[in-house]
């Protein structure tokens, strides 16, 4: 109520005109290094080599690049599963009212996205390459004669993504657990509810916009996601991103690369917009 | 089927035994006994950081006691989980489930209670009745006014027949006239219900209104327990004497004293009062003395009393309150009637106060107001 009402507040006080001059050189720059180029590969989909709707044919008839579109889906979703699993308890532990344990955590979330996905891959293959750390272990200890084949499989680009977008399910659900009001959960234990009840009638639902958050972005990145399939998944785990830089670098087929583009931009802006929907509704629900 | 909450049972008497509570080096609650009757209305007084909320939420068992006991009729609730008490509480914002409707909020203790939904939906009908939101069933929280919506918290406490009921400022957050307005209602609602009402505020005013009697706390401490007429009448220290309404705290020196009556030099004459402890000659002390209870007359030469000058009127309606200063710079507080002759006296006119000797309370020491 506060926030909207300070937003309203604000959005007085800068004159329309003044507004616009003041974004033209953040637009004009994005205009010409982003939308423009962008711009042009979408379109050179539909009109080269013929204008035609050819290279969508081709993406949506071929089996292979079927496949690719569905896995990625698949990796990604997963990925949202896994770190929506793994990611409420932490947020929970975050906004748990005391102090070390909340710190703790949150340095453990915040740290490693100052560190680069690049370099947080690669900590992967060394962990779990045919001579990385899991490995020589296991085969030191005498548990297997064999390293285990764990890299450049869809487990690995799937560990690997979830490990790096992670916080971006973390953050959204620890700022509306924060946002819940003590009273709430005591009130409902006061009322005869003991943990169980109480975190699934009350806790829960009222957390849902920062879940919703949170699935939204992990998705969305997820499926755009390059670095991490890149390097962990093998032939056999090609994602959409990776199939676009192919079909760029190795293939030269520019106008295909960018039909798939299309597609992938579609399939992310087709969902946040189903998923602000969601959003929306639940806002009109949870807040007070 | 037909038990409606009109006919419900009474509530069980609350036995505070000997309960401390420690933050650190604070101590937030310290040895504090106290027995509540059942069905009575009990008010916890006393300024913030007194220890009156801490205590509430030890009976609820957010807190946890580091020394006592706290017993709901004969069974010790001391180690016993919030949940498992069944005892409810009203909070101060309400606490109430924004996401769902007024009467799933009023059904949520029935379904932990595990109530079919025939004895729910009837029980529900009452509650809304009792607390007249009959027709908002179906809203959320958000679409209700404050006063509807600490009702609905009301009926959520009352609905599942707790023999206790704890309140915490329960209307602090309304403006002043639906305040007294829900100070009668909730006190014909508790009598009807029987139940036994621990009611936490600092608005004096409230707790004498309201309670059957009146616990006042201050530094962790209860100070005083009694009926609000002898808190009043007769306060036991200078803290509970300045709390409750209004009161004059003269500092002055006993001249004189046998048994309870003593005389006592205050800034600008001799005056009278009881001492609630036997007090000597020559010691410091403190007469209180409530404002209505100040008679004020024109000064002339030997009259018993202070001396003083009247500097300013305060028109208060029914009541007018003079001030006076005294010889020493001490300001003196009557209350007199709009229609007195007293309340004519005009500003820089020089007065005599006084008063019956059985209405002023000598204090020993000069224990610093708090």
């Amino acid at each position: 109520m506060t926030t909207t009402g300070r937003a309203t507040a604000f959005r007085g006080q800068l004159s329309l005109p003044l507004t616009l001059l003041l974004i033209a050189p953040l637009v004009a720059l994005l205009a010409w290094t982003f939308f423009l180029p962008i711009g042009r590969l979408l379109l050179t989909s539909v009109t080269e080599p013929t204008p035609s709707l050819d290279n969508y044919r081709r993406l949506l008839t071929e089996p292979l690049h079927l496949r690719v579109m569905l896995r990625t889906l698949l990796i990604a979703f997963g990925c949202t599963v896994s770190a929506l699993l793994l990611g409420y308890p932490v947020a929970a532990l975050m906004a748990r009212p005391g102090r070390f344990w909340p710190k703790l955590t949150a340095i453990c979330v915040l740290v490693p996205l100052w560190t680069s996905a690049l370099v947080r891959s690669y900590a992967w293959i060394a962990l779990i390459g045919r001579r990385g750390v899991i490995n020589t272990a296991l085969i030191d200890a005498g548990l297997i004669a064999q390293p285990l084949n764990m890299l450049y499989t869809s487990a690995a680009v799937l560990v690997g993504m979830t490990h790096i977008l992670l916080p971006f399910m973390v953050l959204p659900i620890f700022s509306a657990l924060l946002s819940l009001p003590a009273d709430l959960p005591r009130a409902a234990a006061n009322l005869g509810a003991g943990r169980v009840r109480t975190f699934l009638t009350i806790v829960l639902p009222l957390s849902l916009p920062g879940v919703f958050a949170g699935c939204l972005l992990v998705f969305v990145m997820a499926l755009g996601f390059y670095i991490t399939p890149a390097l962990l998944g093998g032939p056999r785990t090609l994602m959409i991103a990776t199939l676009i830089s192919q079909q760029a670098t190795e293939a030269l087929d520019w106008p295909f690369a960018g039909a798939i583009s299309t597609v992938l931009l579609l399939m992310s802006v087709g969902l946040t917009v189903a998923f602000r929907r969601v959003l929306r509704l639940d806002r009109v629900v949870a807040h007070d | 089927m037909n038990r409606g909450i009109a006919t419900r049972n009474s509530g069980l008497s609350v036995h505070i035994d000997g309960v401390s509570r420690r933050y650190g080096r604070v101590t937030a609650v310290a040895d504090v006994s106290l027995q509540v009757a059942a069905g009575e209305f009990l008010s916890l007084l006393g300024p913030s950081g007194s220890g009156k909320t801490t205590l509430l939420m030890m009976l609820a068992g957010f807190e946890q006691p580091d020394e006592g006991r706290l017993l709901v009729g004969d069974r010790d609730l001391t180690h016993v989980a919030p949940n498992k008490r069944g005892i409810a509480m009203v909070f101060q914002r309400y606490a109430l489930f924004p996401h769902m409707t007024v009467a799933e909020n009023i059904a949520f203790p029935l379904r932990t209670r595990g109530i079919g939904r025939a004895e729910r939906d009837e029980k529900i009908r009452n509650a809304l009745a009792m607390v007249k939101l009959d027709e908002y069933a179906a809203r959320k929280p958000a679409e209700l006014s404050g006063g509807q919506q600490q009702r609905v918290a009301l009926a959520r406490a009352i609905v599942f027949d707790p023999p206790v009921i704890l309140m915490d400022e329960p209307l602090g957050a309304l403006d002043k006239k639906l305040r007294q307005h829900m100070q009668v209602e909730l006190k014909q609602l508790q009598r009807r219900l029987g139940a036994t009402v621990i009611y936490v505020t600092h608005d004096q005013e409230e707790a004498l209104t309201m309670s059957d009697r009146v616990a006042v706390m201050n530094h962790g401490r209860l100070v005083q327990l009694g009926f609000p007429r002898e808190l009043y009448d007769r306060p036991a220290d200078p803290f509970v004497a300045d709390f409750i309404g209004d009161m004059n705290l003269l500092p002055g020196t006993i001249t004189a004293a046998s048994g309870s009556a003593c005389t006592i030099q205050l800034d600008g004459g001799l005056a009278f009062g009881i001492a609630p402890h036997p007090l000597v000659a020559g010691a410091a002390a403190r007469v209180a003395i409530r404002p209505e209870h100040v008679v004020l007359s024109p000064a002339r030469a030997g009259a018993p009393g202070l001396q003083g000058r009247l500097t300013q009127t305060v028109f208060n309606g029914g009541t007018t309150v003079i001030l006076v200063e005294l010889p020493g710079g001490t300001m003196l507080h009557a209350s007199v009637g709009t229609r007195s002759e007293q309340a004519a006296l005009q500003p820089g006119a020089p007065v005599v106060a006084s008063w019956a000797p059985d209405q002023a309370i000598v204090f020993s020491g000069f224990a610093p107001p708090a």
